[in-house]
């Protein structure tokens, strides 16, 4: 006799009806119960779809007082922040708190973290709270665009060597972008990082490329006058 | 955009008569609005704007307030940036310089209370990369200038208002509605000289 032709009566009742009767009596038990529960678990995974250029409205409103998609100011650049390790943009100074956290920034972790930053990472920099359910999940799907999709055109940055400094001291650029000095002083300068990068001589008016194609932080100076610091920041 | 130049022109000019005067005075000017802007300043020191206060949680709102010290460190640079890059009409100038004094009245008042409740306040960054950070070499106007000047005061009014909640001491909190207040009210001068409209529905920040 097979297992599948022994049904077990419950009750009076075969199991599968029993189960389908049961059905909407645990699922009002459980709304009675948890309902609010899982309304807020629904709302912290992010089961609103957000509108990306709502999002984009609200951020050029609101976060952009201290974020830039691509730049750090304040806060860290949100270019690729979605699916990024938390506290993980080179060169920039997170709190204790944050660089505590481990992971990564999902979007359920994003959508908690804008709803409340101090009860995620206590004690962080950032106090601002995006109250509203749908503005978080327009500010996410927003994010999730500039997170995606083709990485940015190389571009080219200019330090200027003027009154023996590096302008600016330091330079955050991206793996593939090139640098440009150019010495504005009489005297002569190099921009030299010992086994990464040497301009040689540069004189007044002369200037000199360099392609990054190295990631890292390297500290450079000028040969002729080692007081002369700088820092590029390649990621 | 130049009607909105003549009203700048004109608070401008009220600003230089209300210096001359003794004591403190109202003005009142062709924009009520600009001459609020104004008699706020009205050419005397901002005083300390929450006077002998503790914060009643020393470590718990430290970060808060040293964020809040990094963005007016940023907005003070901004200002500085756009009143060398010759771009800027005199009256506008005058008005960013007026702004700029206020933000350095935040900072002061931010580091302060950074210092009391055993903090170290954040110390700016230099001009080439706050300028690097705003971008600056993509302004080539007074537009330009302007409209960046609209996005990061309104920017600044937001973080402000946003922060009130996360904030555990309630005098604190208090002083970032002042604050943002006051970025609020630059905003708007700001929006008037763009030629841009206030926008009709309420809760314009927040």
């Amino acid at each position: 006799m097979s297992c599948s032709s022994r049904r077990v009566s419950v009750l009076g009742h075969k199991p599968t009806k029993l189960i389908h009767g049961l059905v909407p009596f645990l699922m009002v038990g459980f709304l009675a119960l948890g309902g609010p529960q899982l309304r807020v678990v629904f709302s912290a995974t992010g089961s609103l779809s957000g509108d990306a250029l709502r999002g984009k409205d609200y951020y050029e409103r609101t976060c952009s007082g201290c974020h830039s998609i691509d730049q750090d100011r304040i806060g860290p650049r949100h270019r690729g922040v979605v699916g990024r390790r938390i506290a993980s943009v080179e060169g920039f100074e997170y709190s204790p708190a944050l660089k505590m956290l481990r992971g990564v920034w999902q979007e359920s972790l994003l959508d908690s973290w804008l709803k409340d930053p101090q009860l995620v990472a206590p004690g962080t920099a950032m106090g601002f709270q995006v109250t509203d359910a749908r503005d978080r999940a327009d500010v996410i799907a927003y994010l999730k665009e500039v997170s995606k999709g083709p990485k940015a055109k190389p571009k080219r940055h200019t330090v200027s060597i003027e009154e023996f400094r590096f302008f600016p001291e330091t330079l955050i650029v991206r793996a593939g972008d090139t640098i440009v000095w150019k010495n504005e002083d009489q005297a002569p300068h190099t921009a030299t990082a010992e086994g990464v990068f040497d301009s040689g001589h540069l004189t007044r008016g002369a200037t000199w490329k360099y392609l990054a194609d190295k990631k890292g932080t390297f500290e450079y100076i000028c040969h002729l006058h080692p007081r002369m610091k700088a820092k590029l920041i390649v990621l | 955009m130049r009607d909105n130049i003549e009203i700048l022109t004109s608070a401008a000019a009220a600003h230089r008569e209300g210096l001359r005067s003794v004591g403190r005075r109202r003005f009142i000017g062709q924009s009520a609005l600009l001459a609020a802007g104004f008699a706020i300043a009205g050419g005397l020191p901002v005083p300390s704007l929450v006077q002998g206060m503790q914060p009643s949680s020393p470590n718990a709102d430290l970060g808060i307030l040293n964020t809040a010290l990094g963005l007016e460190h940023e907005g003070i640079a901004a200002y500085q940036i756009a009143a060398e890059s010759g771009l800027l009409q005199a009256p506008v100038l005058a008005v960013g310089i007026l702004f700029q004094g206020h933000h350095k009245g935040h900072r002061d008042e931010l580091a302060r209370l950074i210092l009391m409740a055993g903090g170290r306040p954040v110390e700016p960054r230099s001009q080439a990369e706050y300028a690097h950070a705003i971008n600056a070499a993509a302004l080539k106007s007074q537009e330009d200038i302007l409209r960046l000047a609209v996005k990061l005061e309104r920017g600044a009014a937001n973080a402000y208002i946003g922060s009130i909640a996360a904030l555990h001491d309630f005098k604190l909190a208090q002083l970032f509605a002042r604050l943002g207040a006051d970025e609020a009210a630059h905003w708007t001068v700001l929006t008037n000289a763009i030629g841009e409209a206030i926008p009709k529905q309420a809760l314009i920040f927040g």
